[in-house]
């Protein structure tokens, strides 16, 4: 031992000193590789690992921005979005246990809840859009792994009323049907992006900030007027019950301007839930469905052989007492005739007379007037899915075809076709193309028609709804009323007319003086009686007697008897429930809140969510002017 | 006069030495608080306690003498690889490997003993020889070979490496000769192959993942990849201290233990970590600056095979955490948790501080060395 000690250490020194320095020397060539990796990661590298950092930290998502609004021509809200709650889950956080109470508050079936969440581990809907009444039990609860997200619903006020027209949205926030299909990019609006930062194992840290802020859709003024609507609806409805009909539709059109006031069709859908009707009612029939006008399509027969100056109002023409043979077939009337007039033969509803007249004019005569009223082509009204109508070219017509179509057979039109061609009749002449956004830009109008044409068509109109015609059941009372009225058999799937299907339809124009509105009421297969003077003009005279007063349009003819406002009323809070409640919106949820304010026609300003628990001014009926009304609502 | 001698001693202590500790000390606690303060404080507290016991046992080290290191040597060896042989027998396993002794009172790791242990019996060999001769290297070889081929077998891959490279810095110094040195270089990529085939399936997969670690970035190369996210998203100048969001968001694993660096890199930039590298730089400077002027050959042997052991676990860890080296779980000395690794770390810079104090209370012409180096 001793022996190493007293090794004097500088033998070996400088052996071990250049080694020392060797080993120096590979610990700095150590260093700089170090360095220049940190140069690497901490410079050249940086940008892209600290992009990387971003991504796994930073959760993006999108906040949907609330959808337009609806709005009737005075502004009344026919479509909202309000936040609803939606119920997610975590589903692997979600005790097995409490599946049971779970299912028992959101009202689904147990055994296929179990089996959702027991497939799923991360995040899955439970139900979306529903009650805040669902979210307090829920919150109460207190089941781990629930997620309550708010999202945006749709409200429709008047429900059915508006179905057809408005459509509806999906779950997604997008328009599928109606204005809200076809105004889909203007109601959408942008929807927010929101960052939040999130650790590694998926948790949500507190204080999430926008990346871009959610715009909310822009808001659509429509030319319908709520009431209108309803009491078209309502009428409608009452029609259709009474003769035990199939479907319907009703166009309610302003002539002057060509904004449409009501478009209704049945059978309606509820839009708040429309996922528990069928397509098939979801469509919007005054737009969609073709039928066959029958003697409607007469006036623009007998306009046509005005203008070609061979006819005139009091031409005599033989009705052939009721069997005219044209070509293989042969022509009936309902009931026969011998010698008319031009006038009569439109008021008595005379087909032999019709065909008559368009055999003596040629088919082109008779297709080129067809085609300036409007038919065989869309209206251009702003919505998808509005059918063209048939309309054969007249190179096509034979003498069969020519006569059929001058009393409304071979040829198919849309209601709002028939609506747009009797505005131009209401007009004097003039063709206003039928829109249903309200614009302050007037609508495309041109001349189709003399004036002194329009004058005769007008006289003949009147006569065919007075007790003279066909028509008189849609006259109301104090108003005027030129319209006719149509009956046509539907053709079978073979194109083989049937002897009990049959369109019942009323078109016409009131007041005569001064024409205010455009009706068109379709009734299709109704039971028992189906002459469209007994099925449709009712509809017409219902929905003329309402919205006449309604719309503050004066009686031009001496009334018979006085005019009961109180029908008004009746037609326009057609919702008994909350009739009954008065004007008190208290304990109302926010959507019957808004549907009573939407029938009382007040405006509605809320607060907070939940039910209402105040309200200003208590009785807004008393207030005289006030439109107004504040609510507040609690959970 | 006992303790005028302890002052004494103390007072010759290499002034730098204890400075560039203490500001390691400064660094490595500061880390430390940003890993951990978010979650368990007390692995903090416990840390400055391991701080203090790795002081006392410098102090305690700087005192005893080098002669009677050199007597316990050879014991301190035999009893370490007694304990390493033990292991396999009636070692627990923990996460896998058979690294642990139970003593009843504590949980020892002979292979965190008997790398000392054998650094100090390799310098007590050579340092009357000079590594040239066949019998020297033999018996050299097999003072290493046998706890690395006990070690190896654990597993514990890590510590295996470290230890042989260790060795073979203690080996070079002692005048191993250059021929067989690139004789060896040369059988490199035949002994890697030949460790590959012995590998056990997580070792080599952590091999793989060293290679391509974006291969599987959610699993084994999870790690690696977080590892160089945190590095590399704090830039020139970091992130602020805990404000790191990597750390946060525990997006980084093991970031007390192993992954200390990416703290570091992430809350201070490449500022931070060329601070770290400077001190760490300035400390392997300064100790092999002590053992090129220790007054005898064994001193310099020590100094030089302690010094190698640090050396090579920041290497390792550094390379490892930034993507340059295969994940094997290698602590960052002074700044990762661990009370063991710290308090024998320290011990052993206790050792060179001895060695410092020794070579200065030698006469100038008693001391080796020139005065310039």
């Amino acid at each position: 031992m001793s022996r190493l000690w007293n090794r004097p250490a500088n033998r070996y020194r400088p052996d071990i000193e250049r080694r020392t320095q060797l080993l120096s020397m590979a610990v700095a060539m150590g260093f700089a590789v170090l360095l220049v990796r940190a140069v690497d990661l901490h410079w050249w590298q940086a940008d892209a690992l600290a992009a990387k950092a971003r991504t796994q930290q930073d959760h993006q998502y999108r906040i949907e921005a609330a959808r337009g609004a609806i709005l009737d021509r005075q502004g009344r809200i026919l479509a909202r979005s309000m936040e609803a709650p939606s119920i997610g889950a975590i589903a692997r956080k979600i005790p097995v246990e409490r599946i049971t109470e779970l299912a028992q508050v959101l009202g689904l079936d147990e055994s296929m809840l179990r089996q959702r969440i027991q497939k799923h581990k991360g995040f899955i809907w439970l139900k979306r859009q529903t009650t805040p009444t669902v979210e307090a039990q829920l919150a109460a609860l207190n089941i781990p792994g629930i997620r309550i997200e708010r999202e945006w619903r749709r409200y429709y006020p008047l429900g059915p009323e508006t179905g057809h027209v408005l459509g509806f949205v999906g779950v997604d926030n997008h328009g599928l049907e109606g204005v809200e299909y076809s105004f889909d990019r203007v109601l959408t609006g942008e929807s927010g992006l929101r960052v939040i930062r999130r650790d590694a194992q998926g948790r949500a840290l507190p204080g999430a900030s926008w990346l871009r802020q959610p715009r909310p859709g822009e808001s659509l003024q429509l030319t319908l007027d709520a009431g209108v609507q309803s009491i078209a609806y309502a009428a409608l409805a009452d029609g259709i019950e009474k003769h035990h009909a199939q479907s319907g539709s009703v166009v309610v059109m302003q002539p002057k301007t060509g904004e449409v006031l009501a478009m209704v069709s049945w059978p309606g859908f509820n839009p708040n839930n429309f996922h528990q009707f069928s397509p098939a009612q979801w469509r919007n029939r005054a737009l969609t469905d073709v039928f066959e006008p029958g003697s409607v399509m007469k006036p623009f027969t007998v306009a046509s052989a005005l203008e070609s100056g061979k006819w005139q109002a009091n031409s005599r023409i033989f009705c052939e007492n009721g069997n005219f043979k044209v070509g293989r077939f042969v022509i009936h009337d309902a009931h026969p005739m011998g010698w008319e007039t031009l006038k009569t033969v439109l008021a008595h509803s005379s087909n032999i007379g019709a065909a008559k007249v368009a055999l003596s004019l040629g088919a082109d005569r008779l297709y080129d007037e067809l085609v300036k009223f409007g038919f065989g082509r869309r209206t251009g009204l702003e919505l998808e899915g509005e059918a063209t109508g048939i309309l054969a070219s007249s190179h096509r017509w034979g003498r069969v075809e020519t006569a059929n179509i001058a009393f409304g057979q071979g040829v198919a039109v849309t209601a709002i076709q028939l609506a747009a061609a009797f505005s131009a009749l209401a007009n004097h002449g003039i063709y206003v193309a039928p829109h249903l956004v309200y614009a302050h830009a007037k609508a495309e109008r041109h001349r189709i028609l003399s004036t002194e044409t329009s004058a005769i068509l007008e006289d003949m109109l009147r006569m065919a709804s007075s007790r003279e015609g066909t028509g008189w059941r849609a006259v109301p009372h104090g108003y005027t009323v030129a319209g006719k009225t149509g009956t046509a058999q539907r053709a079978d799937a073979h194109g083989e007319y049937s002897d009990h299907h049959y369109t019942s339809v009323f078109a016409g124009y009131v007041p005569v003086a001064d024409p205010q509105l455009v009706i068109v009421v379709v009734i299709d297969e109704p039971q028992g009686v189906y002459y469209g003077g007994l099925v449709a003009a009712p509809v017409f005279r219902h929905i003329a007697e309402a919205a006449l007063p309604y719309l503050g349009v004066l009686p031009d003819d001496t009334p018979v008897f006085p005019i009961q406002p109180a029908v008004v009323q009746a037609a326009i809070t057609n919702s008994p429930d909350l009739g009954s409640r008065g004007m008190n919106f208290i304990g109302l949820s926010l959507r019957e809140a808004y549907r009573l304010a939407a029938s009382k026609g007040l405006e509605l300003h809320t607060h907070g969510r939940g039910w209402v628990t105040r309200q200003d001014p208590m009785y807004p009926d008393q207030l005289s002017g006030q439109r107004m009304v504040e609510v507040w609502l609690h959970e | 006069m006992l303790i005028a001698n302890v002052l004494d001693s103390w007072r010759a202590i290499d002034r730098p030495l204890l400075l560039l500790l203490t500001l390691l000390a400064t660094v490595g606690l500061t880390t430390l608080y940003s890993a951990v303060h978010l979650g368990d404080l007390h692995i903090w507290y416990r840390q400055i306690m391991y701080w203090c016991a790795g002081i006392a046992a410098f102090l305690f080290m700087s005192l005893v003498p080098l002669r009677f290191l050199g007597l316990l040597a050879w014991p301190v060896f035999l009893v370490a690889l007694l304990a390493l042989a033990l292991v396999p027998v009636i070692g627990e396993v923990k996460m896998g490997a058979r690294r642990w002794l139970d003593l009843g009172i504590v949980h020892l790791q002979p292979s965190e003993i008997i790398k000392w242990a054998l650094m100090l019996v390799l310098a007590h060999w050579l340092a009357n020889r000079e590594a040239s001769d066949w019998k020297t290297i033999i018996v050299a070889v097999l003072l290493v070979g046998i706890p690395a081929g006990l070690i190896v077998i654990q597993p514990d891959l890590g510590t295996t490496l470290v230890l042989l490279m260790a060795a073979a810095a203690v080996l070079m110094a002692g005048g191993f000769p250059w021929r067989y040195f690139f004789g060896l270089l040369a059988m490199l990529p035949a002994a890697g192959w030949y460790l590959w085939q012995h590998m056990h399936d997580y070792q080599q997969k952590r091999v793989l993942m060293f290679l391509d670690p974006q291969s599987d970035p959610l699993g084994a190369g999870y790690h690696v990849i977080q590892s160089m996210i945190s590095i590399g998203s704090g830039g020139l100048f970091g992130k602020g201290y805990l404000h790191g969001t990597q750390a946060r968001l525990h997006f980084l694993p093991e970031q007390h233990t192993d992954f200390i660096f990416s703290v570091l890199a992430e809350e201070f930039g490449m500022f931070g970590v060329c601070v770290l590298l400077l001190l760490f730089g300035l400390l392997i400077f300064r100790i092999l600056y002590i053992a090129s002027l220790a007054f005898s050959r064994f001193a310099s042997l020590l100094c030089i095979g302690i010094v190698s052991i640090l050396t090579l676990y920041m290497f390792v860890n550094i390379g490892m955490v930034s993507g340059m080296l295969p994940v094997v779980g290698v602590p960052l000395p002074f700044v990762s948790y661990g009370g063991s690794a710290l308090v024998s770390m320290l011990a052993m810079l206790g050792i060179i501080a001895r060695v410092g104090i020794e070579s200065r209370q030698q006469l100038p012409w008693q001391r080796g060395g020139s005065a310039l180096l």
